[in-house]
């Protein structure tokens, strides 16, 4: 090596995220004599201006060549600092992150001198990487200045006509056959009780009169492939049976002899097999319920237009677009199959989703609240809230909308019927927004009762009543009430996003919506570039609040739109081809077509397409001769990562080798959250699990590593390359035969799968290995073997 | 042009009867028709057939166009007929009289004159004004971003941590507040006033006054040696008064921008700091520099502010050192605050046991009567951090409902039970003090249906939030506040970001309490806002 090697190491003390465990002062008195480390400071706050401003100072003054950074996750500050590097006239790709902080402090604050040791031990494993960095160049790829925006209720609507309006074609594709979404359904909103459609009705005609927007009804995106910039989308459309022809006559529907449940009158009516979905809603057209029509034809015998046609086609569209929004909503709980079967199959009792139908002029009943099977009106009427919120098993989750909801109903319910007794069985009022509290205050001063407790049972009691029995939480008394109507107020629960995000490759958090980049600073960006949020897809919203998301969401698309081309990461695999055996390994592995396979027939070899590749290191990770480099994670960075890691005490130590997207993420969750573990744990990030050739695995056996994770995303959806946690899997069960032949005791590798939200499952799975590791020694000792060293 | 005939939208959220309104124009002579509603798909088709039959002489009543999204602009183009607003009417003589001068002297569609300026003013540097300065100027807009303090970064650069994750909350605020002050396209004027904003949406002429800092912020490294031989000692506001400061300093540690300020007020013209500064960028002699702007259009992140404590007097604010606000605590918890992070009563001992008291101010017809939103979760995680300060602190929280009900805050409520945080149910009463100085509650227990006490070193109130007093000075039009006194988005639902006054759109708590995250959700939605409204490919209206 012929470039002098000036190393600057920054340790961080994060406030007392760092400082609290650890003493960055010590870690510098230790770490500024190891070999090339020409500067050594700590900061408080690296990543303040002033501590960019001493790094960016260093770089000028000593020529520091390599920067590495002691401080908290790359995902977090990784870009910042890469930026600091860049207008320090540094290659951005010469920096390396030491996380400290989630892997290391966070997690072991009740071990400080443990953790000390495990400081050092990742700034060596930091220094090692770092002296084999090497300059990368960043790729430039031009965009397409169109969107897709998943969802056509408000937020899809909302963000579409704001991209649209901006200059940029739009695509929405929404699988209902009308736009609108769950908005459809409502009749009256919070808090300011506007009717559903004089809100959301001119968002839909606007949409639908756009010259600049298609929209897509009935369509399902079937394959996303690409990246940020240039996605391509395969979207299957059922073709409308009923063509653009149709004038809304209704002589199909009145020939239809079927009927079905009508699902939007939450099945309180009934509809003809061959229907208008709402009268309100565009586009405005007959639309044929396949699975219950029986081909029959009147209809189309009766069509005037001659508009009907019972082929049920579908079409297949591909379209390339430069960024999307998913804007895929929610779904109301369903108290089918929940402890609320029993209580929502009782006569008199409804949600609020079916009272909303009830109170709609369009809906089963013209608008008037009546008994069920009678045309009385209800006289005591009950709210239960919490209904699939808040639930000690099942969604802990709180569903914000159901309080205003539900007051917004009692209040309307008491202005049509004055004389019936309303009551709210409630655990908290939550109008949390500044217009929602005045619901609260104008429901009591209505003379609308509240009750503070849990509604334990409710059963007919004869004379078509109810009789509630509730736990009065306060009193901790129980009380029973006879009431002749109860309206559950069913929580939310997540969209029909559940195929979709198979297609997308999108993480949901714990509660099952899709989840954002960061919860506080990056609330509408997803870990997809290029995937952005709004709405209730991402966590239960009020309609201003998911317009409010979509228009962000729509300003960064716009944002991305006002540039020519993008820049991709300039990590990406190389080739060098006096290596290569051509024995195309790499090619059947690559998920992307990335590695084709040239050269001669007689001598093939393989060839990168580079701006096809995504840097997975899948192909290295094969590679049976190391012909293939993965920039920025090569064979060489890792197995010197593996070398400092297991230089001491290498029998107590378990090395995990984590993807960036899922189980580093996982183990940052873990931080986050304060999990604590064995500090014997040292971590490796890979792009993917798929990364891990058997060979480090291997050499960390031959080191004497006590034991080995390899950890990537749940199989098989989950993988942000595709197929790489299935080849991780199918290497390390190769591999486990091999270790036994080897003597080597098959149990000491382990493979885990570990989403980003599993923090608990990350602490498991390590305490889990630490614990075994323990008991081995014991038994090692017990044979009278050379246990631990020390 | 005369016109003679009405179509009236019969839009169900319209407050009048339609059917005496009809009756009333036809009393003058007007025939006004009532179609299916214009908005749906029938109710279009209908004024598609009236406008290819008789294109000239119609008027429609409908609802204004902070609903109509434009619609008949964009469905019929330059034909689509007059509109006029009838959903803020509520009787129909009024409503009468409206269309028929309207009829007589129909609102000519007002012409759209391209934007003058493509650039952009962003009031107030908190987390909101940030983010829509950021995501404008990655959109190539040039964006003015005026704070009238020291550094940007607002009240969340005071908070120790952020719920529900417990994140640091300067560690990640600060990598975005560097971001911003190195963007291309931002140009950062802190310490400036606003003096006027005039004009119209796509050109606004803006003055602003630079205060004087004495220091000159190119040669100013930050170094803060002008600080430490700096002889004045004066109460840090930004430290809430918990913690002295020179008269010269660096308001905080992660400022930007990283410079000192002198305060000419305390200033003694010692010339200390003149003499220790390696820069010489020391100049007690500059006076403010006024600076015109013009940009196309203005986002108002002016942010709310926590109403004083003090005027809720039986919680004793102001009268028991051992009470503070929540604010006052965040300060206090904080690696970086006046303790070093320390959980430290007033008079240096270590606090074992405190109380945070729910709804001050907030949801009181009293003071504030909405629900502030935040507190509920800010003060189960102040709870928290005293948890992570020392374990066995008792902490406890009263409140009137606890409302938990973000993404993943319901999760910190029940990790804060686990962790043995205690919840009353009931707001105290009032807040004494016993002979050593310890705040004494009082308060209903209503499960024993008695009144009871409980004695801790630290009470700390949950203050709500206030709609700030002073707006940026408008010269001609205003943008429209609230019953509350918060900006008001031009329609409650459908435009909560676009203000009353076309041009001007708001992010963050100046348009009512909202958490962080809303904050940044706002601070983009603004921004997309105006890149629609500047878009030189936009033909709609703002």
């Amino acid at each position: 090596m012929t470039e002098d090697l000036r190393l600057g190491l920054y340790i961080c003390h994060c406030g007392l995220n760092i400082a609290g465990t650890v003493d960055p002062e010590a870690l510098v008195n230790q770490a500024q004599h190891l070999p090339d480390v020409a500067v050594c400071r700590h900061h408080l706050y690296t990543c303040s201006e002033a501590g960019q401003k001493e790094i960016q100072k260093d770089i000028e003054h000593f020529g520091i060549n390599r920067v590495v950074i002691a401080a908290c996750s790359p995902k977090l500050h990784e870009l910042t600092f890469r930026r600091l590097l860049i207008e320090s006239g540094l290659n951005p790709y010469l920096l390396e992150l030491v996380n400290l902080r989630e892997h290391c402090t966070w997690v072991h604050s009740g071990e400080p001198d443990a953790a000390a040791v495990k400081a050092l031990e990742l700034i060596r494993m930091g220094l090692a990487k770092a002296r084999l960095a090497r300059p990368l160049a960043d790729r430039q790829v031009p965009v397409t200045r169109r969107a897709l925006v998943i969802g056509g209720g408000p937020a899809g609507l909302r963000a579409a006509l704001d991209i649209a309006d901006a200059g940029h074609p739009v695509i929405i594709v929404e699988r209902e056959p009308i736009l609108g979404g769950m908005a459809n359904l409502l009749n009256r909103t919070f808090p300011h009780g506007q009717t559903a459609l004089s809100l959301i009705n001119p968002l839909m005609a606007a949409v639908a009169h756009h010259p600049g927007i298609t929209v897509l009804t009935g369509g399902e995106i079937t394959e996303v492939s690409g990246h940020l910039g240039n996605f391509d989308i395969v979207v299957r459309q059922s073709v409308p049976a009923v063509a653009d022809t149709c004038d809304l006559c209704g002589l199909c529907a009145s020939a239809c002899p079927i009927q079905v449940p009508d699902e939007r009158q939450a099945g309180l009516a009934f509809r003809t097999a061959i229907f208008l979905p709402s009268p309100t809603a565009f586009p405005a057209r007959y639309v044929v319920d396949a699975a219950h029509c029986d081909r029959c034809a009147r209809c189309l015998q009766a069509c005037p237009q001659g508009a009907v046609s019972l082929d049920f086609q579908e079409t297949e569209h591909r379209f390339t677009v430069g960024a999307m929004v998913v804007a895929t909503g929610f779904k109301p709980f369903d108290p089918v199959g929940t402890r609320y079967e029993a209580w929502a199959a009782l006569p008199g009792v409804v949600t609020t989703l079916n009272l909303e139908r009830l109170l709609a002029p369009d809906g089963p009943t013209r608008g008037r609240v009546l008994l069920p099977y009678s045309e009385k009106q209800p006289r005591d009427i009950a709210f239960i809230m919490c209904v699939g919120s808040r639930e000690e098993d099942g969604n802990r989750a709180c569903s914000r909308i159901c309080c205003p909801t539900a007051l917004r109903q009692a209040l309307e319910l008491k202005d049509r019927l004055p004389e019936a007794r309303i009551r709210i069985y409630y655990r908290d009022i939550r109008t949390v927004k500044k217009d929602w509290e005045a619901l609260y205050n104008a429901a009591r001063d209505a003379g609308i009762l509240f009750l503070r407790g849990k509604v334990e049972d409710i059963q007919a009691a004869g004379d078509s009543r109810l009789l509630i029995r509730a736990h009065n939480e306060l009193f901790r008394s129980t009380s029973e009430d006879q009431v002749d109507l109860a309206v559950l107020a069913v929580g939310l629960t997540p969209g029909n996003g559940a195929p979709l995000r198979e297609v997308l490759k999108l993480p949901v958090g714990p509660d099952g919506f899709f989840l954002e980049s960061h919860p506080k600073l990056k609330p509408l960006e997803t870990v997809l570039d290029g995937i952005y949020l709004a709405g209730s897809c991402q966590g239960p919203k009020d309609i201003a609040e998911s317009l409010t998301q979509a228009s962000g969401a729509a300003a960064k698309v716009l944002a991305l739109f006002a540039h020519d081309a993008i820049t991709l990461e300039g990590l990406v695999a190389e080739v060098n081809e006096e290596l290569c055996l051509g024995c195309g390994f790499c090619a059947e592995d690559c998920p992307f077509q990335a590695i084709v396979m040239a050269g001669t027939e007689e001598e093939p070899k393989a060839r990168v397409i580079t701006a096809a590749c995504k840097g997975c290191g899948i192909c290295a990770g094969t590679c049976p001769s190391g012909a293939i480099t993965s920039l920025g994670f090569t064979d060489a960075m890792l197995l010197a990562q593996i070398d400092e890691a297991l230089a001491s005490d290498p029998e107590s130590k378990i090395l995990a080798f984590c993807c960036n997207w899922c189980s580093y993420a996982g183990a940052d969750f873990a931080g986050v959250s304060r999990l604590q573990y064995s500090p014997q744990v040292r971590i490796i990030r890979t792009m993917c699990a798929g990364r891990v050739h058997p060979n480090f695995i291997l050499h960390a056996f031959e080191k004497g590593a006590g034991l080995v994770l390899v950890s990537g995303c749940h199989p098989p959806g989950d993988c942000h390359y595709v197929s790489g946690n299935l080849r991780a899997r199918e290497r390390v069960e190769k591999l486990k035969t091999k270790l036994a032949k080897k003597g080597i005791d098959p149990d000491r590798l382990r493979l885990a799968w570990i989403s980003a939200t599993e923090g608990r499952v990350f602490q498991k799975v390590i305490r889990e290995m630490a614990e075994a590791l323990e008991k081995g020694e014991k038994t090692k000792r017990g044979k009278g073997e050379k246990g631990n060293p020390e | 042009m005369t016109i003679n005939k009405v179509l009236i939208c019969p839009c169900p959220d319209l407050k009048i009867d339609l059917r005496v309104l009809q009756e009333y124009l036809a009393r003058g002579g007007l025939a006004a028709r009532l179609p299916a509603p214009l908005c749906t798909p029938a109710g279009l088709k209908e004024l598609k057939n009236y406008l290819a039959s008789e294109p000239e002489g119609l008027l429609i009543a409908a609802c204004g166009p902070e609903v109509n999204a434009d619609l008949f602009r964009r469905v019929f183009g330059e034909k689509a007929p007059p509109v006029i607003d009838l959903l803020s009417i509520s009787d129909p003589e009024t409503a009468a009289g409206v269309l028929t001068l309207a009829c007589a002297a129909p609102p000519e569609a007002a012409p759209r004159p391209a934007p003058a300026s493509r650039d952009v003013l962003v009031v107030g540097g908190g987390i909101g004004g940030c983010q829509a300065a950021l995501d404008l100027a990655d959109a190539g807009h040039r964006v003015y971003l005026v704070d009238s303090s020291l550094s940007i970064g607002g009240t969340m650069a005071q908070l120790d941590k952020t719920f529900p994750t417990l994140d640091c909350s300067i560690c990640i605020l600060g990598p975005r507040l560097v971001e911003v002050a190195t963007h291309n396209n931002i140009e950062l004027l802190t310490f400036a006033d606003l003096d006027s904003i005039s004009g119209r949406a796509g050109a606004f002429e803006v003055t602003v006054t630079l205060k004087p800092r004495y220091v000159d912020m190119a040669k100013c490294v930050g170094c803060g040696s002008c600080a430490e031989v700096c002889p004045v000692i004066v109460p840090s506001r930004w430290n809430l008064g918990l913690k002295p400061r020179k008269c010269i300093r660096i308001i905080f540690a992660q400022a930007v921008p990283l410079s000192a300020t002198l305060e000419k007020e305390y200033c003694i013209d010692c010339q200390m700091c003149v003499a220790a500064c390696d820069h010489q960028a020391i100049d007690l002699g500059v006076a403010p520099v006024k600076k015109k702007l013009a940009v196309g259009a203005v986002i108002l992140a002016t942010g709310a502010r926590p109403l004083d404590p003090a005027v809720k007097s039986e919680y004793g604010y102001g009268r028991i050192p051992r009470v503070l606000t929540a604010l006052e605590y965040e300060r206090l918890v904080c690696a970086t605050g006046p303790t070093g992070g320390s959980l430290i009563a007033p008079d240096g001992t270590p606090v074992k046991s405190l109380a945070f008291i729910q709804c001050v101010g907030s949801r009181d017809r009293r003071f504030l009567p909405y629900c502030s939103g935040i507190c509920c979760t800010a003060s189960i995680k102040e709870a928290m951090l005293a948890l992570e300060h020392d374990p066995e602190i008792q902490a406890t929280i009263f409140f009137n409902d606890i409302r938990t009900s973000g993404k993943g805050f319901e999760e910190l409520y029940l990790r804060a039970k686990k962790a043995g945080v205690r919840f009353i149910k009931g707001l105290p009463g009032r807040v004494e003090a016993d002979a050593l100085g310890r705040p004494v509650i009082h308060y209903d227990d209503q499960q024993a249906g008695q009144r009871a006490q409980l004695t801790v070193d630290l009470a700390v109130l949950a203050a709500g939030l206030q709609a700030p007093k002073e707006l940026p000075v408008f010269e001609e039009a205003f943008p429209e506040r609230d019953a509350f006194g918060f900006l008001r988005g031009r329609h409650p639902t459908l435009y909560p970001v676009d203000s009353t006054l076309p041009g001007v759109f708001l992010a963050g708590t100046c348009q009512g309490p909202q958490d962080i995250s809303e904050t940044v959700c706002q601070g983009s939605a603004a921004a997309a806002r105006v890149m629609r409204l500047l878009s030189p490919k936009n033909k709609m209206t703002p």
